[in-house]
């Protein structure tokens, strides 16, 4: 399968105050993404995110290595042709309003004036921002300027789409709208890159994903294989236990946590549930729930940010 | 045409920003008020009122051009707005050209307002409007190619008000570099002669922009003057934008 981004030890410093101090942002990145896959760029704040895609997109320049973006390097003007891009907090220009900007945009990316009329309607519908297209931006909500923000990442109908936190500020609707954009870009046959916090969306909607941490990647993968299908845990809901009881379950399961009428008790394995079982059935207690949790991309997230920090402790 | 694009949002940004529309207000406010001081003209009205119109012109056009000029670069680097240009198959400099060129016809567009109205107050004040003070206007006009290139140099790496300080300091000595030659030449000094002959060179020549007490007294200036004028303000405007084109391709963002 071909590569849309590689990147080849990519290093990236930045000076302060007369280059006396120097911050590493990020360092030897190697990153693969593959065409038409939806790949997730996870890490904590300030962990190389949005300088991987500054140098992604051509704002910024590496200071070692390199970055491809489908097949030239990053600094290459033509290649930005293919590429659609949305920076986290976008800022436009308040005093256009969604039409003057995507038409400003067009123009920009070299379409046809013939040409930018339909794109702009149809992009105007998909982000469903009809209502507001004569409406200057100074008064848009942070969810409106995000719907401006992927209209215009999409307007010269790149093959590359990257986003960094496009998720950011957006209320549960605006989300599933979005994720469902991302969604349909796949199946034009698109590649989508996105940066992200919001691990939930990550885990609905990537193929793969690639978790970073002081500038270092720390893991990539695709998400069946990170996460895998073995159930992780089981958590019982559990209603009649008495105080002394749960001392007795507290020696089973080192997770019991009681409220007012009822127990969660989470344990590792079925032989754990069914010791359980049999207490509850002498005392007769009731089973409310019993749900078995497989490992979730947060679990891992975590556990993999809590690995990195042992080893630099 | 990429970079018209931005030489026309350029205009649209700068004629709706509240700055330009106050100072051209001013300016036509300053040229009326030539006919409150006619009693003091002692019966120079005339003059005294079309130094006043050319002058408003010059220096109310200078002032959009460093107030707005030096923010021009600056503010898209703050606000982040140039991320989703420069992002675009666009070249860095095709930015920074399309900057000074849109800021060059709001200029246009604001001596134009002012010498009309200029005129309409020359003829509503029954005064002579003759064709030749639009000689003045002319390189007023191409004084502003300098001193907009050099607000949008500053704009590429330094605040607003820094800018706006060197632009206008610069505006000064520019007035003034005939005088620092004259000065070098009458110094003993080696170093000093070297040193003004630099910065006479190195720093805008803009007196010769100024040709409004000829125009005003009605002296007769030879063409050859005005298109020198001209070519020294498109080359050394050319000069200036080069470099900020250069600092500006070589910033981290």
């Amino acid at each position: 399968m071909g590569m849309v981004i590689v990147t080849e030890n990519l290093t990236k410093d930045y000076h302060t105050g007369f280059r006396a101090h120097t911050i590493r942002a990020i360092e030897n990145l190697n990153l693969e993404v593959e065409v038409r896959e939806i790949f997730g760029f996870l890490g904590p704040n300030g962990a190389g995110k949005t300088t991987t895609i500054k140098v992604l997109v051509g704002l910024t320049k590496p200071t070692r290595g390199r970055a491809m973006v489908l097949g030239k390097s990053s600094t290459d003007v033509d290649i930005k042709k293919l590429i659609g891009f949305l920076p986290e907090s976008p800022y436009f220009y308040e005093y256009l309003n969604p039409v003057e900007y995507l038409k400003l945009c067009a123009q920009l990316s070299g379409i046809a004036r013939a040409e930018q009329q339909r794109r702009i309607e149809k992009l105007i519908n998909l982000v469903r921002l009809e209502r507001f297209v004569k409406m200057p931006m100074r008064g848009f909500s942070r969810g409106m300027l995000q719907r401006v923000g992927i209209a215009q990442a999409l307007i010269h109908d790149p093959e590359l789409v990257i986003l960094d936190e496009p998720m950011g500020g957006l209320d549960p609707i605006g989300r599933r709208e979005f994720r469902d954009i991302i969604l349909k870009l796949k199946e034009q046959g698109k590649t989508i890159f996105f940066s992200t916090h919001i691990l939930a969306d990550v885990e609905m909607i990537c193929d793969r994903v690639g978790i970073i941490l002081n500038g270092k990647l720390i893991n990539t993968g695709r998400l069946d294989e990170i996460l895998g299908s073995e159930i992780e845990t089981f958590e019982m809901v559990v209603r009649g236990l008495d105080r002394k009881m749960v001392k007795v379950i507290e020696r089973i399961s080192n997770k019991v946590i009681p409220s007012e009428d009822k127990v969660l008790i989470e344990v590792k394995t079925e032989e754990e549930v069914e010791r359980i079982m049999v207490i509850m059935r002498e005392v007769g207690a009731k089973l409310l729930s019993l749900i078995p949790r497989r490992k979730t991309l947060e679990d891992h997230f975590i556990s993999e940010i809590q690995k990195e920090r042992l080893k630099e402790i | 045409m990429k970079i018209i694009g931005v030489i026309l949002n350029t205009f649209r940004e700068s004629i709706r920003d509240k700055v330009f529309i106050t100072i051209i207000i001013f300016a036509i406010l300053v040229m009326v008020s030539g006919k409150v001081i006619q009693p003091l003209a002692l019966g120079e009205e005339a003059k005294v009122v079309k130094d006043i119109g050319l002058n408003s012109i010059a220096l109310f056009s200078t002032l959009i051009a460093i107030l707005v000029g030096g923010r021009l670069v600056y503010k898209e680097i703050e606000k982040r707005t140039l991320y989703l240009i420069i992002t675009r198959p666009i070249h860095r400099w095709q930015f920074i050209v399309g900057k000074y060129f849109g800021l060059l016809l709001v200029l246009f567009e604001s001596i134009l307002i002012m010498t009309c109205a200029f005129y309409l107050i020359l003829i509503l004040l029954n005064i002579s409007a003759s064709l030749n003070l639009l000689l003045s206007v002319l390189l007023t006009f191409f004084q502003l190619w300098v001193i907009t290139a050099i607000a949008i140099l500053f704009s590429t790496f330094s605040t607003p008000i820094t800018g706006a300080v060197f632009t206008f300091a610069l505006y000064f000595i520019g007035h003034l570099t005939r005088d620092l030659k004259t000065f070098g030449a009458m110094s003993k000094s080696g170093l000093v002669k070297t040193l003004s002959d630099i910065m006479y060179y190195v720093l805008p020549n803009l007196a010769n922009f100024n040709i409004k007490g000829e125009v005003v007294h009605n002296v007769t200036i030879a063409p050859q003057i005005i298109v020198l004028t001209i070519a020294y303000a498109i080359v050394y405007s050319a000069i200036i934008v080069f470099a900020s084109c250069i600092i500006f391709q070589r910033k981290d963002f």
